[in-house]
């Protein structure tokens, strides 16, 4: 009799995260998205697969509703590439917990990254994982304000 | 009537003390007490306490753990549920407790016995303070004395119910086995506190001598005291000396290992626990408890007689007082 507990809350994750998904499809449905069946049992996979990865285990079916919530009326969002952004939004989301060695809460982080696509980051997710999350990290590691900027690159090289 | 004992199905004695609730479980699924369906209900409940727990770990800032975190405080969880599975006299009520409470209750129920354990265990830690011994050796006083207060301030029996924080370098001379966290920590306190109120018996100046007896450099040396002492002090009851000094002169050690070498193993036991009734009452010891210890410890002493006895190792064990009061206090 062993638990190995990242098998068994797995299991129990997938089922609540599906519910969870398609239950928001109610509140994005005026921002003209939406996610089918299969499209959200996508979702709980890459969410399942994403905490498997970085050594995570979530009790509450995952914190993909709140990212829905928070990401739906981005002027970057349509429906097309809806359901892929929110996969790798997913993704992003639990690796950067682990960055962050859970410095920052699960509402301010997905705040943190959903201000930064809809304005520095115009819409990409290349430059949201490659620079702000990277510098949000950092900042968060060494224990300075999360907005905290480094001096410009040449000074930093002449020290 | 009332002599007659309810049968448990499950040996409480063969449980695993330190994993008492899978090991309870496990015994519980092998006896056909509790079905597999039970079991999964058992496991989901598990997670629901681990839930709730997690949310008060990261005050519902955080839906998710890192999966260490998580097992750790499954640990704790499963460690404070197995400590009032524990108080069931009959082994067999607690699988119905298992099948019958929620595992949050249950875990309540265990945290509780941790709080009372924890002022419990302060309370001995404040007699055994006020009986500490006087002597150098590295070990004892760092351990008995600074290390049990850091586990004090350091235990979290929220999170970390099971860990014992600390190494406890000083040995006791009963080895304490699988158990672990404050039960650990209580049951250590309440070793050396029995072994304190022994030595305490003796004149510190007397224990050193017999101490350097045994090593010179002692101090720097991992052993337990009491274990020494009491061999010291039976050694002085099998020569016919009064053991309050510890003293037996070398003649005398030889003339006892003489003998020794003479008898078997179960002569050798027959004289120890002879001996230990001798020393009792000469000691003047009353408490039942000091007297349950002094008992508890005779097997490990007759068992390191045999061996070096069969190893010609005899005049290690009794020895000689070295009086050379290296304690400037002493002196």
């Amino acid at each position: 009799m062993s638990f190995e507990l990242m098998d068994f809350t797995s299991s129990i994750l997938q089922k609540q995260a599906v519910n969870k998904i398609l239950a928001c499809n109610d509140f994005t449905a005026k921002y003209q998205l939406t996610l089918t069946i299969e499209q959200a049992r996508e979702l709980a996979e890459t969410l399942s697969t994403t905490l498997r990865d970085n050594g995570r285990i979530d009790f509450s079916g995952g914190v993909v509703d709140k990212i829905i919530k928070n990401f739906c009326d981005s002027p970057y969002l349509n429906q097309q590439n809806y359901s892929e952004t929110l996969n790798e939004l997913t993704e992003l989301f639990y690796y950067f917990k682990n960055q962050t060695l859970d410095r920052i809460s699960d509402d301010d982080l997905i705040k943190w990254m959903n201000a930064s696509f809809d304005n520095v980051c115009h819409g990409s997710l290349e430059m949201l994982a490659g620079t702000e999350l990277e510098r949000l990290a950092r900042n968060l590691r060494y224990g300075y304000d999360p907005n905290y900027t480094e001096p410009q690159e040449t000074e930093e090289e002449n020290e | 009537m009332s002599n007659i004992e309810r049968v448990s199905r499950i040996d409480a004695l063969k449980l695993n003390q330190g994993y008492y609730f899978h090991s309870l479980l496990g015994a519980a699924y092998e006896k056909g007490m509790i079905s597999e369906s039970e079991i999964e209900k058992i496991q989901l409940d598990c997670i629901d306490l681990l839930s709730y727990k997690a949310k008060r770990y990261t005050d519902n800032n955080s839906s998710s753990l890192r999966v260490e975190l998580a097992e750790y405080i499954m640990t704790s969880n499963l460690y404070t549920i197995g400590l009032y599975l524990k108080t069931f006299p009959v082994a067999d009520d607690a699988v119905n407790a298992l099948t019958e409470k929620s595992m949050l209750d249950l875990y309540l129920s265990g945290r509780k016995i941790i709080d009372s354990m924890i002022n419990s265990a302060k309370r001995r830690y404040s007699l055994v303070i006020k009986s500490i011994l006087d002597n150098n050796n590295q070990f004892y006083k760092p351990t008995v004395v600074s290390a049990i207060r850091g586990f004090f301030k350091k235990y979290n029996p929220d999170y970390g119910a099971h860990e014992n924080i600390i190494t406890a370098d000083y040995p006791t001379c009963n080895p304490i086995e699988d158990i672990t966290g404050i039960e650990f920590i209580k049951k250590y306190l309440d070793f050396i506190y029995a072994e304190n109120m022994f030595c305490k018996h003796f004149f510190p100046q007397d224990i050193d001598a017999l101490l350097c007896g045994v090593d010179n450099r002692y101090e720097a040396l991992v052993f337990n005291i009491f274990e020494e002492v009491l061999t010291g002090a039976i050694g002085c009851v099998l020569s016919g000396q009064n053991p309050c000094t510890l003293n037996i002169s070398a003649a005398q050690a030889a003339a006892l290992c003489e003998q020794i070498y003479l008898k078997n193993d179960l002569q050798i036991e027959k004289d120890i626990n002879r001996a230990c009734e001798k020393l009792i009452p000469t000691l003047q010891i009353t408490s039942r408890t000091l007297q349950s210890y002094i008992k508890a410890s005779l097997p490990k002493i007759i068992s390191h007689v045999c061996f070096m006895k069969k190893n010609k190792l005899l005049d290690r064990v009794f020895i000689t007082p070295e009086n050379t009061l290296k304690n400037p206090k002493f002196l």
